[in-house]
């Protein structure tokens, strides 16, 4: 038996040797990826010899009680936590200015910027609006001076390449992101990007110089299992997620330093038709979203310097106005519309190419490619050309039929008297809105208050932190009251949070009129982060109102938008900032009350159609055609489509079917199923159960991503070395028009 | 030290010990590995079909990628619908290409790549067959099959 | 021993007469019971040759067309299901030659060839669909 000092001595290292390992094992699981610094200064003094720089911020009253002050300003580097080869330069500097309300705007200043502060000593009033000048301390916009210094930070993604081609309605695109590492360690990269909201993801490839692996689909959560012992034992690896309809994550693990893989991703999509314009649209950038209390799967904005994770949900890292990265984009669309193609226009500058009457080649131009905004490609055909039709397409392997069907309103009757209807316009007065898109907002309400007649009555709502509105209950459009609306939409500006819900709840919450049906008009950006929610209550609170949504800005949540259109039976509008508000308002106002369908039904007749969406009709507007796909076993019969022009019955036939040869059919039906799965999903709000097991199903059978499936690919033909390399998250340009400091939280 | 300083002080260590062997067993790690399938032929292949099958139940595949030639299909042609809806022990790869005869490949020649994990014990037992070949005209021809598995590293 | 009405002349006429009088005899049946017996045999044998007609005369078409039947659910994978629109190259089962004779001859003869990258994709996943893939001997 040993001597008790001696097992006490024993004991008492063991223990305490016990202790440490515990300790350094809790602390090594709890603290974040460690993030090599390499080269890259921390700290240090600013380079002007007396410690001040001119700096400019972006104009926005502060409040009539803030006083200017003097404003001592100082000088601090923010200190480098990222991984940066030697030369990088420090990511900006910070002010503090000493008045108060001063210094979180004097926070979101950049090198090479001006600040004037100018205070009257006039009477103190209450407006808002930067356009008109009143007391207070005013922040003044000075234009940057030349030459301002842009700072290029090093990330992974260098280019994207979208390669779409169109036939009809029907796209088929290819979306290559080319992954470099700049630095000196190996990394796994990280990006969040968007695809439209009704793109049907179904093929995914991992390229490493001249070798293409094509990944696989599996359920999401085996998925990320995969790619993480991946990722743990050096292998490279690819993983596509979604997070929601049109945000997806990519990450691509064990990036050798100087090393290139690229991930390519194809979707089927159908292009929206209006007026004898087609509209092919490629989103860019995702928006910052605005994340109530208590989202349940937020996206947040976080600045590029922001490292560690949200404690839920994701984020998308932004680039400071300042920052540039060397990422850019190329696009080119192979068109072939089936008739003749009359014009063409695009929201950026292109270079076109017609092969023939009804084909051409459009290419992105050199010097347009920074990613900051929606690309929109519309080409009009002959106004005469189309017609209601028929595309059917058989699965030669199952013997299962698919089809879609165009129905295109016939032309609308000559003018008459429409019946009075209650307009509820409902304005999204958040942070993101602010300058801009604000300013298209009001320009759109006041062209569609122009529209109102006898007998309407209107309610204008905004909210932001909380909703406001103009009257306690919808008035009638008499002159006085249109005039006292103009001035309450005058002052209407941007700032704050977007509850959208409470905006939602205020629109359709209060009693109905029996003798008008309700328009609600919702003019908003769509960045928020809670689409389930709202939508949800849309769902249960419509009733037999009508929203028309209008997505106001260049890089809008138009999957928000579409969905808040279909769910309220109406129609979702884009306008951007470049756009005329008044003839979108026009044009969209005198359709939407006027509709030239409405009570749509479809007779299959002999034709045995099943799994139709949607599966409920909206109203069909003049020159806006709606496409309903489904299935079908058997022959194709007569089709018949029923509804009402004003009150009087209507019917029309469809032309016989054409078989289209076009495989994309399926995978566009199984994502409409989806769609609908999530819907139905949303309205039960049933997350995790049968929903969930059906589009998981339809997802693996159909080989589409979803919220329950991603894409993975691995190549195991050798590992890297080292450890598996630091996550470094991709940032991204805010959108154009947005203002940074308006909807990125700096910490 | 007092009883209780003892207490804690022994389950401060088999907290420790028992986090470092959790760390270091990581149940259900996959192991990764490459699956090769080489064709032989003295006649240049324009055309092939293999069943590859896995009898011991282990097998997972997580990438496909073609063979060296670059002018056949990329990737090979495959059941998608069976391989992403469940684990499989069999799987039909098919390929051709258009080149004429004096560019397509001749003897040896890797065809296709199956990027492979395996979880568990069980060690994967692969069985492959040639279903067809052919020749730059579409007449078949004889030739080899053989599989090739990187072993884990 | 059979009778008949035929008598040997050598026989004795008193054996030839008990002979005779053997061969008349008849069990002894009441004419009445008889009449009734006769009536209920000819009620039941007048329906019975009706329905059995009725299974005759419908026997051999239905039998016919149940064999007819048989052959055509036996022969439908060879008939319906045949390789013929699928096994391009005629060699009697569907492969990845079939694939090859398909896309060489659309890069042969182009759009006249009347066959779509769609076509040949079809074929190509019809033979490497792991539930239905089969050949022919």
């Amino acid at each position: 038996m040993a001597h008790p000092n001696v097992a006490s001595r024993v004991v008492r290292g063991l223990t305490a040797l016990s202790i440490g390992v515990a300790l350094a094992v809790l602390v090594a699981c709890s603290s974040g990826a460690p993030y090599p610094v390499s080269g890259g200064a921390s700290g240090g003094s600013a380079a002007s010899s007396d410690g001040s720089e001119e700096i400019v911020v972006t104009g926005s009253r502060v409040g009539s009680s803030t006083s200017s002050g003097r404003f001592s300003v100082r000088e601090r580097q923010a200190a480098v936590a990222a991984v940066a080869p030697a030369n990088a330069q420090p990511a900006g500097r910070l002010f503090q200015g000493s008045a108060p309300g001063g210094s979180k705007l004097l926070s979101q200043v950049q090198p090479g910027e001006e600040i004037w502060v100018i205070q009257t000593a006039a009477a103190e009033a209450d407006s808002v609006d930067d356009s008109s000048p009143g007391s207070g301390t005013m922040l003044a916009l000075v234009a940057p001076s030349r030459g301002a210094e842009t700072t290029q930070v090093p990330l992974p993604l260098r280019h994207t390449d979208v390669h779409a081609v169109v036939t009809g309605y029907v796209s088929a695109v290819d979306v290559t992101q080319q992954f470099e590492n700049p630095y000196d360690e190996k990394i796994e990269a990280v990006y969040l990007f968007p695809l439209p909201e009704k793109a049907a993801v179904n093929e995914f490839v991992m390229t490493i110089g001249e070798r293409k692996i094509r990944g696989i689909l599996r359920e999401k959560e085996e998925a990320q299992r995969i790619y993480e012992d991946a990722r743990a034992q050096g292998y490279r690896a690819s993983l596509l997620v979604q997070h929601r309809p049109n945000i997806f994550e990519q990450k691509v693990a064990n990036i050798e330093p100087g090393k290139r893989i690229d991930v390519n991703i194809r979707y089927f999509n159908t292009l929206a038709y209006e007026d004898g314009w087609y509209a092919f649209v490629f989103p860019t950038v995702v928006g910052p979203r605005y994340n109530p209390q208590g989202s349940s799967d937020p996206v947040a904005a976080f600045p590029r310097t922001e490292f560690r994770e949200p404690a839920t949900g994701t984020a998308v890292r932004y680039l400071r106005p300042s920052e540039r990265s060397a990422h850019d984009i190329g696009i080119s669309v192979e068109l072939d519309a089936g008739v003749a193609i009359e014009e063409i226009a695009a929201s950026h500058e292109v270079a076109t190419r017609r092969d023939g009457e009804s084909r051409a080649h459009v290419e992105l131009a050199s010097g347009n490619t920074m990613p900051n905004r929606d690309f929109v490609l519309r080409f009009r055909v002959a106004g005469d050309t189309i017609k209601s039709n028929l595309l059917t397409y058989t699965d030669a392997r199952t013997q299962q039929g698919y089809f879609t069907l165009l129905v295109y309103p016939p032309a609308a009757p000559t003018a008459s008297r429409r019946q009075s209807v209650e307009m509820v316009f409902v304005v999204d007065t958040s942070g993101s809105m602010a300058g801009e898109p604000i300013a298209q907002a009001r320009a759109a309400i006041n062209s569609a208050l122009d529209k109102l007649e006898r007998g309407d009555t209107f309610q204008i709502m905004n909210f932001s932190n909380e909703v406001r509105q103009f009257a306690s209950r919808p008035l009638p459009a008499t002159w006085d009251n249109i005039e006292r609306a103009r001035d309450y939409v005058r002052r209407l500006g941007g700032e704050g949070g977007t509850e959208m819900l409470s905006g939602i709840r205020a629109a359709l919450g209060f009693p109905r009129d029996a003798e008008r049906t309700r328009y609600v008009v919702f003019l908003t950006d769509g960045y928020i982060g809670n689409e389930t929610e709202i939508l949800g209550e849309v769902q249960r609170t419509i009733g037999d109102a009508r929203i028309f949504s209008f997505g106001v800005g260049n890089a809008v949540n138009r999957y928000l938008l579409d969905e808040l259109a279909t769910e309220g039976r109406g129609t979702a509008a884009y306008l951007a900032l470049d756009d005329s508000a008044s003839a979108v308002m026009d044009y969209y106002f005198e359709r939407i009350s006027r509709p030239a369908l409405t009570d749509v039904a479809i007779d299959w007749g002999a034709f045995a159609a099943t799994d139709v969406y949607p599966a409920r009709l909206p109203d069909l507007l003049a020159g806006r055609p709606v496409i309903v796909t489904g299935k079908f076993r058997g022959n194709v019969g007569d089709v018949r489509v029923h509804g009402r022009l004003g009150t009087e019955p209507v019917v029309f036939a469809i032309d016989a079917a054409r078989d289209a040869q076009q495989p994309a059919l399926s995978s566009l039906w199984a994502r409409l199923r989806i769609e609908d799965l999530v819907r139905q999903q949303t309205r039960a709000g049933d997350v995790d159960g049968g929903y969930a097991t059906a589009i998981r199903a339809t997802a693996l059978e159909y080989s589409l991503m979803s919220a329950y499936t991603s894409f993975v690919a691995v190549d195991a033909s050798e590992r890297t070395s080292g450890d598996r390399g630091t996550t470094v998250n991709q940032a991204v340009p805010v959108p154009q028009g947005v203002r940074y400091g308006t909807v990125v939280t700096d910490r | 030290m007092s009883r209780a300083a003892r207490v804690i002080v022994a389950a401060f260590a088999a907290l420790a010990v028992a986090m470092v062997v959790s760390l270091s067993a990581q149940p259900g790690a996959g192991r990764f590995a490459t699956v090769d399938l080489y064709v032989a032929s003295d006649m240049p292949v324009a055309a092939w079909q293999v069943e590859l099958t896995e009898t011991g139940g282990a097998m997972q595949i997580v990438g496909i990628e073609r063979g060296d030639d670059a002018t056949f299909r990329d990737p090979p042609f495959y059941d998608r619908v069976v391989l992403e809806r469940a684990q499989t022990d069999r799987i039909v790869l098919a390929s051709f290409s258009l080149s004429a005869a004096d560019r397509l490949p001749r003897g040896r020649v890797r065809i296709a790549r199956l990027h492979v994990r395996t979880t568990g014990t069980a060690q994967p037992d692969y069985e492959a067959r040639l279903v067809a070949a052919g020749a730059a005209d579409g007449s078949p021809i004889g030739a080899r099959l053989t599989v090739e598995t990187q072993p884990e590293r | 021993m059979e009778p008949t009405t035929e008598l040997p002349e050598t026989l004795p006429p008193a054996l030839v007469e008990r002979l005779r009088r053997l061969d008349r005899s008849q069990p002894i049946v009441d004419p009445r019971t008889d009449r009734a017996v006769l009536a209920q045999a000819t009620e039941f044998f007048h329906a019975r040759p009706r329905r059995a007609a009725v299974r005759m005369r419908w026997a051999l078409p239905l039998g016919t067309a149940a064999a007819l039947l048989l052959v055509a659910v036996l022969m439908r994978p060879l008939l319906l299901d045949a390789p013929g629109a699928d096994d391009i190259d005629g060699s009697g089962r569907v492969d990845i030659l079939d694939v090859l004779a398909l896309a060489r001859d659309r890069a042969a003869r182009g759009d006249a060839a009347g066959i779509s990258d769609a076509r040949i994709e079809e074929l190509a996943y019809r033979i490497v669909a792991l539930d239905s893939s089969r050949s022919l001997p």
